[in-house]
């Protein structure tokens, strides 16, 4: 006898079971809610939070743009929601985009935004890693020396060399594996550091900042310094400004919404997932934590503690090249200057450290998974979907990418004016694939209809439109908004001609190895277009 | 003893015929639609089901005052009318249970009788067999496909008489089969112990005399399908999570796992070399893999999710394989 329920005053009808062998792999919801939270990048998301948005586009409101990244995300967890239930099963947007739109389409988005800018995000996560959780430690361990070769070039390649090597090794060992690992040790990390980190802001509220930031960053800077500097740059108060409010929202749409990353990886592997609610619920509750808990909550408070007026002073003296702080600015280094205890900087700094390789090994464990996708669909050669006999894991994909990796990390560290293009544009691409994928969801009760209504969000409608076409439109148009936005504005930093060249670069990569595996794959007698052929269900 | 000489001929591309193949359908309605469904869609000559047909779950729908009652995706939902109903078993169906709708009367005595309810469970899956090979009859005798179909380690003796009355499919169990020019087919659902113990669980002893006693009649192993429901034995077809025996029923155990796959199936395929291997059982653990020149499939099963696994693999003239690859739907 099994699984139970009840309603109240009823007696609970009860299933029975049989003994039979076979066993589904099950993830739990809190597990799934997590690995969205780290999909999020957790604390990543202070990187976009200060200094560069107050330097570049006064007048910010960063706890509105929070909430408003949360609300678009509203609308994209009701779009992978549906999707997901309706294709429960590993391969996310390279799935939906191939199923609902066109296979060339389907490949092509999700290899360029996501194969390729994914490859931004382990250095993107040893960055985080390194200057918002090793330099605090080696700054209260008064070890200037380890500072400086963190900071250094040298010191953010072998980090992110590191972080590489440690993906790889969790991805070829298996999903059991890290779960484990994020259930014991990833988790409790970001708990107990935004905790600490909380604790710590609260603790001191209307204390003096001045006093504490003089002292941390002497004898190189004081906060008047940073205030003539800050005046001598121009800058001048502004009131809230929505729209460069909403064209962040542009870089931190690829973070919050992510919580609905499952829906790429782990899919296939997250018990219920052909529950529309579940899944929704599952998302937004991983988007809440991120975007109120762990980014707009500690923003808040660290806004009140420092002063807005000053947290855009620093920003514009910083960005004018005006001062030359000892510690780069950032939220971590604010934690820092309220402290000098090691235990607690080492607590806050947990957080970071978590989260920078989280974000870099969910990259990893999600790749390993769409490219296990596309090479079942014969999208990409077989060897990607390889997987080893001894691990059950596709240990040679996963090796590839992770050379690729390191090439990214080399350029990331070596190559200055490319930093920005990698950064962004990861993010950037990421929104991009997410546009694309409501597209698919738009169309999707036209272009599959019988599995459109036989799955959960079938029965959603708006008069006769269904509710996935509704939020897919509007998913789609907020998407492509933000990808206009991010294109023509100059403060993002891909309005260049080499991320241009890049961003192209990418996609038209992308249609080459479709065409040629697809050719490759026709003279070995493989018909691909099999697997993107609908069965009806009924 | 060694079969086959080890150098073969560049294989062909050129495609002949095709199979479509998927297993474990556990009584999950959707995946045995859309299997059907597949045939015409993936274009396929000849259609096998792998074993474990019969589900694991049986979910009453209970009446009561202005309705019914039943336990759906782990939450109560009622059902107001006819069309409410016809909705909701529809839905319990596609879960891969067996709806059953009853009286609080009836209800309560199943409750109480675990007899009544292993009785109610086998005429369930009885009934359901019977239902799908009518179908099957209904959408693949107009296009000619032949269907095999076999039984697994978790399926009643009894749907052998179902199988076996079959209008349309064959009952592939325990028999060689041409099931093209030069290719014949073996077919077996027994498997080797697993923890709870099933209906067709034999000694890996008993399993190899079986396959041994089939393989031993055909004419050209080389060219061979071995349709065995397990999977060999460390082959990667076979991984799942260790369980713990010790509560009933056997619980996985998180982060651990296993090779459940049998060495009696890997032992046949080794020494016979067929040109292809049939596989299911261990849900979770999906994948293509080559042992020796024989390809191992095995599509996995998502039967609960509504999930189609399947494996396309074509053939030449020559009987050989020519491609294969593996769908989900």
């Amino acid at each position: 006898m099994a699984a139970t329920t009840g309603s109240a005053g009823e007696p609970r009808v009860q299933l029975f079971s049989r003994a039979s062998s076979g066993l589904i792999r099950e993830l739990s919801l809190s597990d799934t809610v997590w690995y969205g939270v780290f999909s999020g990048g957790a604390l990543f998301g202070f990187v976009y939070l200060f200094p560069t948005p107050q330097y570049l586009s006064p007048g910010i409101n960063i706890p509105l743009m929070l909430l408003l990244t949360l609300l678009y995300g509203v609308v994209i967890y009701f779009v992978y929601a549906a999707l997901g239930s309706a294709m429960p099963r590993a391969g996310g947007d390279y799935l939906y985009e191939t199923r609902s739109l066109n296979p060339l389409v389907g490949f092509t988005v999700p290899w360029a935004c996501q194969l390729l800018f994914w490859l931004t995000f382990p250095p993107a996560g040893a960055y985080v890693l390194a200057t918002f959780g090793l330099v605090p430690i080696a700054q209260a361990a008064n070890a200037p020396g380890v500072v400086s070769w963190l900071v250094s070039e040298n010191g953010l390649f072998i980090v992110s060399a590191v972080i590489v090597a440690a993906c790889w090794a969790l991805t070829v060992t298996g999903l059991h594996f890290y779960r484990r690992i994020q259930r014991y040790v990833l988790v409790p990390g970001l708990v107990i550091s935004v905790l600490t980190i909380i604790g710590l802001l609260l603790a001191n509220f209307g204390t003096n900042f001045s006093s504490d930031f003089d002292r941390f960053q002497s004898p190189a800077l004081t906060t008047r310094q940073v205030a003539a500097a800050a005046a001598k740059a121009g800058y001048h108060p502004v009131g809230v400004s929505l729209s460069h409010t909403l064209i962040w929202i542009a870089v931190l749409a690829a973070y919050v919404p992510y919580s609905m990353y499952s829906a790429q990886g782990l899919l296939g592997e997250v018990k219920g997932a052909r529950s529309l609610n579940r899944l929704y619920l599952t998302f937004l509750a991983g988007g809440v934590i991120l975007a109120i808990i762990l980014l707009a909550l500690p923003f808040v408070l660290i806004s009140h503690i420092v002063g807005s007026n000053f947290l855009n002073q620093y920003a514009w003296a910083y960005g004018a090249g005006l001062i030359h702080p000892t510690y780069l600015p950032n939220i971590g280094v604010f934690l820092s200057m309220l402290t000098s205890n090691p235990l607690i900087v080492s607590l806050v700094a947990l957080g970071f450290i978590v989260g920078g390789f989280a974000i870099a090994n969910v990259v990893f464990v999600n790749s390993a998974r769409v490219m296990m996708a596309m090479g079942l669909d014969g999208s990409l050669p077989r060897f990607f979907s390889d997987v080893s006999e001894r691990r059950h894991t596709p240990v040679k994909a996963a090796t590839l990418w992770s050379l690729c990796a390191l090439g990214v990390s080399a350029i990331f560290s070596y190559v200055p004016s490319w930093f920005t293009i990698v950064l962004i544009g990861g993010a950037i691409g990421s929104v991009i694939v997410v546009g694309v994928t409501c597209l698919a969801a738009a169309v999707f009760p036209y272009r599959a209809p019988e599995i459109f209504r036989a799955s959960p969000s079938g029965r959603y409608k708006i008069g006769s439109v269904p509710l996935v076409t509704v939020m897919g439109i509007l998913g789609t148009v907020l998407t492509g908004l933000l990808v206009v936005v991010a294109l023509v504005n100059s403060a993002l930093g891909l309005t260049s001609t080499s991320a241009h060249l890049v961003l192209g670069g990418a996609f038209v990569t992308g249609v080459i190895v479709y065409a040629a595996v697809r050719a490759y794959r026709r003279r070995e007698g493989v018909d691909t277009s099999l697997a993107f052929r609908y069965v009806p269900p009924e | 003893m060694r079969l086959k000489p080890k150098g073969r001929a560049k294989r062909s591309t050129e495609r002949s015929w095709r199979l479509l193949y998927a297993t474990d359908f556990h009584a999950g309605d959707v995946v045995l639609r859309k299997f059907l469904n597949a045939v015409p869609v993936y274009e396929a000559d000849v259609a096998v089901i792998g074993g474990d047909l019969t589900g694991k779950r049986l979910a009453p729908v209970v009446e009561q005052a202005g309705g019914w009652r039943a336990e759906v995706l782990g939450r109560e939902q009622t059902a107001a009318d006819e069309d409410e109903l016809t909705a909701m078993v529809r839905k319990i169906r596609g879960l891969g249970q067996y709806p059953v709708v009853m009286t609080a009367e009836e209800y309560a005595e199943l409750l109480g009788d675990g007899d009544a309810v292993a009785r109610r469970f086998e005429a369930e899956a009885l009934l359901q067999v019977e239902e799908w090979l009518a179908l099957a009859a209904e959408r693949l005798e107009p296009l000619g496909v032949p269907l095999y179909v076999t039984g697994g380690n978790d399926d009643y003796f009894s749907i052998e008489a179902v199988l076996d009355s079959a209008s349309y499919a064959i009952n592939a169990d325990g028999k060689v089969l041409e099931v093209a020019p030069g290719v014949q087919m073996i077919s077996c659902g027994y498997g080797n112990p697993t923890p709870w113990p099933c209906p067709r669980d034999i000694s890996e002893e008993e399993l190899g005399d079986r396959l041994e006693k089939m393989a031993s009649q055909l004419s050209d192993p080389g060219r061979a399908i071995f349709n065995l429901h397990v999977p060999p034995f460390g082959s990667g077809l076979d991984v799942c999570a260790r369980l713990d025996t010790s509560v009933d029923p056997p619980r996985p155990l998180v982060g651990e796992e296993i090779n459940a796959g049998s060495t009696a199936v890997r032992a046949a395929i080794e020494r016979y070399q067929p040109a292809i291997g049939l596989h299911g059982h261990i849900h979770e653990s999906g994948g293509i893999v080559k042992i020796g020149p024989t390809v191992c499939v095995n599509p996995g099963s998502e039967y609960g999710e509504g999930v189609l696994r399947s494996a396309v693999i074509d053939f030449a003239a020559d009987g050989r394989p020519s491609s294969w690859q593996l769908l989900s739907a």
